[in-house]
C-alpha cells in the first residue's frame, strides 16, 4: 500500500467517523454498526482499522471519550464529536462535494 | 498545534504505560462483549456468541500493538526502554563502567577547569562599553620593538588632533600617590588622566560623578575619583565621602566620585608586584615635562568611530607618525604609531600559553576516547552471542546501533557530570596556585558557558569512542558468529585493523605531547639558570614619591632620602641600605640615551640607550651586584664632588669593547645644554630591568646625589623576618614624614619569582599532561595488545603444538604489535616536527627541532611499546596448546 492510498483511505475513514458521530455519541462497537447502516451495509469497517483511527482523531481534539454504560448496562466508552470535529467534518464534506463534482465533470467531457 | 498535544499525549503514556495499556484492553474487550451481546440477541447460543464475537475481532494481540503505537510513548519509550537497559548493562559490569567514567572524569574535568580560565581570561568582554572598540596606541620603532614605547605629551596632543578615525583620545600615567588629610596617610597606586578618558571607556560611577571635559586644566584640576576597593576599606562605603576634601601627594583635592566595584582601569595588568590595581584617578597634572616630546612617560587610549576599522585606523596613524617625524627629527625620527586592541593587549601575553595548555588538554580527552573506545570495542566483542541472539528476533541494525550508542552516552553523561564536579571542586586548589599575575584570573569560574562547554566535551567524547563498537558491534557478520566455531578467526577483522589505528594513533600523539612538554622543559630549564644580576633573597624594596610642593628642591630631597636611609640602616637586622630610581626587574627605571666621549653617532643614526640609574653609595652592596673593575660609589661622589659613573659590562661590550673603560668619559643629559661628562670609575655585573627573558640595555649609574629626584626606590637588605623589616622600614620613614609612612613595599625574591611564575605555571601543567598522556596511552597500548594475543589463543596454541618454540612465539607475537607502534612512533614524529615550530614562541634558548629532546622522546617510545608488548607476548608463550585448542 503506498503512503497516497493510504493517506486517503485514512482520511475517508476519519471523515465516516466523523459522520457517525455526528448524529450522536457512540461507542466503538455502535460507530461500526452506524457506518454500516449509513452505507446501506456497503462499507464493512474492520475494529483492526477502526480503534487506531478512533485514536488518531482523539489526539487531535476531533472528538472526546468518556467511560459510561450502553443500554444494556454494559461498561462502554463512548466517543462525542468537538466543535472542531465539527468543523473539520464540514470542511472534509465540502473538499469531497468538489472532489466529486470535478469528477463528474471529467466524466461528462469527451 | 496538534503535534504539541500528540507529543504530550506520549508523555503522558510514558508515564501512565500500564494506565493506557489496561484502558485499551478494556475498551476492545467491551466491544467483543457488545457484540457478543448483539449476537445472542439474534438467537445465537450463548457460547457460540461469545465465540464469533471473538472471532470476528481477528488478532486482538496485533490490533492492541496498533492501537497502542498511536496512543503509546512511540520512539521516546523505546528510547526510555535504551536507558534502563543501559543502565542495567552497566551496572553489571562494575569495572568497565568504574574505569570508564573515571577516566572520563579526570579528563573532561582537566578541560572544563582549562577552558574556565580560558573563559575568564581571554574570551570575556572588558567591562567597559563596546570594548572591541578600544584601542591603545603605542610610539613604535624605537628600540622597542613589537609592542611599541610609551608616548610623550606632544605625540599624544597631535594624533588627537590630527585622527579622523577615533572618536576620542585620551592619556594617562601612572604615578604612586600617597592620600592622607583624613586619616592616616595611605599609598597606592594612582593615574593621572585627561578629561576625555571616562567618556571614552563609557562607564558610570557607583557614586558622584565623572570628570568634566575641561577638568585636565589649571585651575580646575584639583578634583578626584576614588576606587570602590578604596571607598570600601578608608570611608566604609559611606556616600559622604563625595565631597571630602583630602590631600593627595601634598596637595589639597576634592573626592567628587567613587567607581563601581567590577570597574577597574587600565584593567587586569599583570603587574610585577601582583594584577596592578589603581586606586584613585586625578587629571593631569600639568609639569614641564609635559611640554617635552621627548619625555616618553604616557600611555593612549581611543576608541575608534563608529564604521572605522582598527586597520583603517592603523594606517592613519602611520601617517600622522610619518609626519611627525619629519617635523620634529630630533625626537620622533624613525617613530610610527602602533595600534592594538585593548582586548588583545590586556591579554595577548598570557593568550599562547593558555591556548597551548587547551590544545594540550584536548589532546589528552582525544587519547582518554581512544582507550575508552578500545576497552568498549573489546567489550562490544564480548557479547557478540547476545548481539546476536537479539538480530534473530527482530531487532533491526538500527535499533542495535542506538542501543549501543545509547550505553555510550550514558557513559559520556555520567563521565561529564562527575568531570564538572571535579572541576568545581578543583577550581578552588586551581586558582591558588596559578599566578596572580595572569588577568583576571580571580574571575575564573564554573558558569553557564563552562557547562555548556562540558557537555559539548561530554557528547563528543561519547561519539569519539561510541561510534566504533556501535558500528562493529552490529555489523552483519555478528550472525556468523553464533554458527561458527571459527569465529574467533575470522570475526572482527575490521575491527582488528580499527584497533591497529587506535594504537599507532595513541602512540603517534603521545610521541608529539612528549616532544613538546620536552621542548617546554628545556627552555623552563635555561631560564631558570638565567642570572637577573643581583641578590634578590633577603631584599626588600620601597618606593617613595616625596610630593614635590613639600620638598621642592633638590636638597631637601637628598637630606631627606640621606637621613631615611641613616635610620633604616640603624634598625636591627638591617645589613645595608640605599635608594635609587630605578630598580631591576620591576621595569622602574631610567631609560634614556647617553653621549659617549669621542664616539658620536653619524647623521640619521640614533644615539646610545641605556638604563640611567642614580643610585646612592651603598646600592650595589644592598643589590648584591658584583663588581667586576675599578669600585663602587662612596662619599667622594657628593654632588660637589668630580662627575663619575659606574657602566655594566654590556654597556662595556658594545661601547668599550677593546679598551678600558676606567677613565673614560660619558654625558647623560639630554635635551639641550651642554654634556656633563663623567669619568667611569667602575665596572659591575649587568642586571636585568625588564624581567628574566626581556632584553638587557646596557647600564649607566650616576650617583644619586649628583642628580637626585624626588622619586627613589629605597633598597633593604636584611637578615630575618621580612615582614618586621618592612614594618619597621615605614615606621622609620614615617617618622621622618607621616605623610610617607604608608609607602608601597615589596621582597624583591617575589618580584623575582613572580617572574618566573608564568613560564613555570605552564611547564608544569604541560608536563603533567604529558605524564598523564603517556600513562593513559601505555595502558591503553598494553590493554589492546593483551587484547589482540588473547584473540590468538587459538593460532599460537596450534603453533606451539606442532613444535613452535615459545620464544619464536613470543618474537612473533611482539613484531606484529611492534610494526604497528613503529609506524606509530613516527607518524608522531612527522607531527611533532611539523607543530614544534609552531612552539617556537613558548621555546627559550631552545630550538624547535632540537637533537636531545627528539632523542630522548624516541628512546621512551621505544621503552613504552615495548613494555607494553613483552609481557602480553610472554603470557602468550606460556599458553597451554591443549587448554588453547579446546577453547571455543
Amino acid at each position: 500500500m503506498t503512503n497516497q492510498k493510504a493517506d486517503l483511505l485514512q482520511g475517508t475513514l476519519d471523515m465516516l467517523i466523523l459522520k457517525a458521530l455526528s448524529v450522536g455519541p457512540l461507542h466503538g462497537y455502535g460507530i461500526i454498526q452506524r457506518i454500516r447502516r449509513m452505507s446501506d451495509e456497503m462499507m464493512h469497517v474492520e475494529q483492526g482499522a477502526l480503534y487506531p483511527a478512533l485514536y488518531r482523531i482523539e489526539q487531535r481534539k476531533w472528538v472526546k471519550s468518556k467511560w459510561g454504560h450502553n443500554e444494556t448496562g454494559r461498561r462502554a466508552k463512548f466517543y462525542t464529536l468537538t466543535k472542531a470535529g465539527e468543523k473539520q467534518l464540514k470542511e472534509e464534506e465540502a473538499s469531497w462535494d468538489r472532489f466529486a463534482m470535478v469528477i463528474a465533470k471529467m466524466r461528462e467531457a469527451t | 498545534m496538534s503535534w504539541a498535544s500528540v507529543l504530550a499525549d506520549r508523555i503522558r503514556a510514558l508515564i501512565h504505560r500500564d494506565a493506557v495499556l489496561q484502558d485499551i484492553d478494556e475498551e476492545l474487550r467491551s466491544h467483543v462483549e457488545m457484540e457478543a451481546d448483539a449476537n445472542r440477541e439474534l438467537g445465537m447460543p450463548a457460547e457460540d456468541a461469545f465465540r464469533s464475537a471473538r472471532k470476528s475481532f481477528g488478532n486482538l494481540g496485533n490490533i492492541k500493538d496498533l492501537a497502542y503505537e498511536v496512543r503509546g510513548g512511540g520512539v521516546m519509550e523505546t528510547l526510555w526502554q535504551d536507558v534502563r537497559y543501559g543502565i542495567r548493562l552497566l551496572t553489571k559490569n562494575r569495572r568497565l563502567t568504574a574505569g570508564v567514567v573515571l577516566t572520563l572524569a579526570v579528563v573532561i574535568g582537566a578541560n572544563s577547569l582549562v577552558f574556565s580560565v580560558v573563559h575568564a581570561v581571554l574570551m570575556r568582554q572588558l567591562d567597559y562599553e563596546q570594548p572591541d572598540r578600544l584601542v591603545q596606541l603605542w610610539e613604535s620603532g624605537l628600540g622597542g620593538g613589537g609592542q611599541g614605547d610609551w608616548v610623550s605629551f606632544p605625540n599624544f596632543k597631535d594624533w588627537a588632533a590630527a585622527n579622523r578615525t577615533f572618536e576620542d583620545m585620551a592619556a594617562y600615567r601612572f604615578s604612586p600617590m600617597t592620600l592622607s588629610g583624613d586619616g592616616a596617610a595611605e599609598s597606592m597606586l594612582g593615574l593621572q588622566v585627561t578629561d576625555r578618558l571616562f567618556g571614552i571607556l563609557g562607564v558610570q560611577p557607583a557614586a558622584g560623578r565623572l570628570f568634566e571635559r575641561g577638568e585636565d586644566v589649571p585651575g580646575h584640576e584639583n578634583v578626584a575619583i576614588i576606587s570602590h576597593a578604596l571607598w570600601q576599606r578608608r570611608y566604609a562605603g559611606d556616600r559622604g565621602a563625595v565631597g571630602k576634601q583630602v590631600t593627595v601627594n601634598g596637595k589639597p583635592y576634592a573626592i567628587v566620585g567613587v567607581m563601581p566595584h567590577e570597574f577597574g582601569f587600565p584593567s587586569g595588568l599583570p603587574g610585577e608586584l601582583g594584577p596592578i590595581q589603581v586606586d584613585i584617578w586625578i587629571p593631569m597634572l600639568q609639569a614641564p615635562d609635559l611640554a617635552q616630546r621627548g619625555w616618553r612617560n604616557f600611555w593612549v587610549i581611543a576608541r575608534l568611530k563608529t564604521g572605522s576599522t582598527i586597520e583603517q585606523a592603523r594606517a592613519e596613524m602611520q601617517n600622522i607618525g610619518a609626519k611627525l617625524a619629519l617635523q620634529y627629527p630630533a625626537t620622533n625620527k624613525d617613530l610610527g604609531v602602533a595600534v592594538v586592541s585593548l582586548q588583545d593587549y590586556v591579554t595577548g601575553s598570557v593568550r599562547p600559553a593558555l591556548l597551548l595548555l587547551l590544545a594540550a588538554v584536548g589532546v589528552l580527552l582525544l587519547l582518554a576516547c581512544g582507550n575508552i573506545a578500545n576497552l568498549l570495542l573489546s567489550f562490544a566483542e564480548s557479547r557478540r552471542r547476545e548481539m546476536a541472539l537479539r538480530a534473530a528476533i527482530g531487532a533491526g541494525r538500527t535499533r542495535l546501533i542506538r542501543q549501543s550508542l545509547m550505553e555510550s552516552a550514558l557513559l559520556a553523561f555520567v563521565g561529564a557530570g562527575a568531570g564538572l564536579l571535579m572541576a568545581f571542586y578543583g577550581l578552588d586548589i586551581v586558582v591558588r596556585w596559578i599566578p596572580s599575575d595572569i588577568p583576571r584570573i580571580q574571575q575564573t569560574s564554573i558558569d553557564g558557558d563552562v557547562i555548556l562547554f562540558t557537555s559539548v566535551a561530554g557528547i563528543a567524547a561519547g561519539l569519539l569512542f561510541g561510534l566504533a563498537p556501535a558500528l562493529s558491534g552490529s555489523h552483519r557478520h555478528v550472525y556468523e558468529s553464533i554458527k561458527h566455531a571459527a569465529s574467533n578467526l575470522t570475526a572482527g577483522r575490521s575491527s582488528l585493523r580499527l584497533r591497529h589505528a587506535f594504537v599507532a594513533g595513541q602512540m603517534a600523539i603521545t610521541v608529539m605531547l612528549l616532544i613538546g612538554a620536552g621542548l617546554l622543559i628545556r627552555s623552563f630549564a635555561n631560564v631558570m639558570s638565567l642570572d637577573s644580576g643581583f641578590e634578590p633573597a633577603n631584599l626588600v624594596a620601597g618606593i617613595i614619591n616625596l610630593p614635590p610642593s613639600r620638598y621642592p628642591d633638590e636638597e631637601q630631597q637628598v637630606r631627606f632620602f640621606a637621613e631615611a636611609i641613616r635610620r633604616v640602616r640603624a634598625l636591627p637586622g638591617v645589613v645595608s641600605a640605599s635608594v635609587s630610581n630605578s630598580i631591576p626587574m620591576t621595569g622602574i627605571n631610567d631609560q634614556g640615551g647617553f653621549r659617549v666621549e669621542g664616539l658620536e653617532p653619524g647623521p640619521g643614526q640614533p644615539g646610545p640607550e641605556a638604563n640611567r640609574p642614580h643610585v646612592s653609595v651603598d646600592y650595589f652592596e644592598s643589590m648584591g651586584i658584583r663588581l667586576i673593575k675599578g669600585r663602587f660609589f662612596d662619599e667622594r661622589d657628593s654632588a660637589s664632588g668630580a662627575a663619575v659613573a659606574i657602566v655594566s659590562d654590556l654597556a662595556v661590550e658594545a661601547y668599550w669593547a677593546n679598551e678600558d673603560p676606567i677613565g673614560k668619559r660619558l654625558s647623560v643629559r639630554e635635551g639641550d645644554g651642554p654634556p656633563v661628562w663623567r669619568e667611569i670609575v667602575g665596572v659591575v655585573n649587568a642586571t636585568r630591568h625588564f624581567g628574566l627573558e626581556a632584553r638587557q640595555l646596557p647600564e649607566v649609574y650616576i650617583p644619586y646625589a649628583q642628580s637626585p629626584s624626588a622619586f627613589a626606590v629605597l633598597t633593604v637588605r636584611y637578615r630575618g623576618d621580612a615582614d618586621q623589616v618592612i614594618r619597621a622600614s615605614r615606621r622609620e620613614v614615617g617618622s621622618l614624614d607621616p605623610e610617607q609612612a604608608g609607602f608601597l613595599m615589596f621582597r624583591m625574591d617575589n618580584v623575582v619569582s613572580a617572574s618566573q611564575a608564568g613560564r613555570r605555571f605552564h611547564t608544569l601543567l604541560l608536563t603533567i599532561f604529558a605524564v598523564l598522556g603517556v600513562f593513559i596511552a601505555s595502558i591503553g597500548i598494553y590493554g589492546v595488545t593483551a587484547y589482540n594475543v588473547s584473540r590468538r589463543t587459538r593460532e599460537i596454541g596450534l603453533r606451539l603444538a606442532l613444535g613452535a618454540r615459545p620464544s619464536g612465539v613470543v618474537r612473533m607475537v611482539l613484531t606484529s604489535e611492534l610494526r604497528i607502534l613503529a609506524i606509530g612512533i613516527v607518524a608522531g614524529l612527522i607531527g611533532a616536527v611539523a607543530f614544534s615550530r609552531a612552539l617556537t614562541s613558548f621555546l627559550f634558548g631552545v630550538a624547535p627541532l632540537d637533537q636531545a629532546t627528539f632523542a630522548l622522546v624516541i628512546a621512551i617510545a621505544i621503552l613504552v611499546a615495548v613494555a607494553s608488548t613483552y609481557l602480553p607476548g610472554r603470557s602468550a608463550a606460556v599458553i597451554d596448546p591443549a587448554i588453547s585448542l579446546r577453547e571455543e
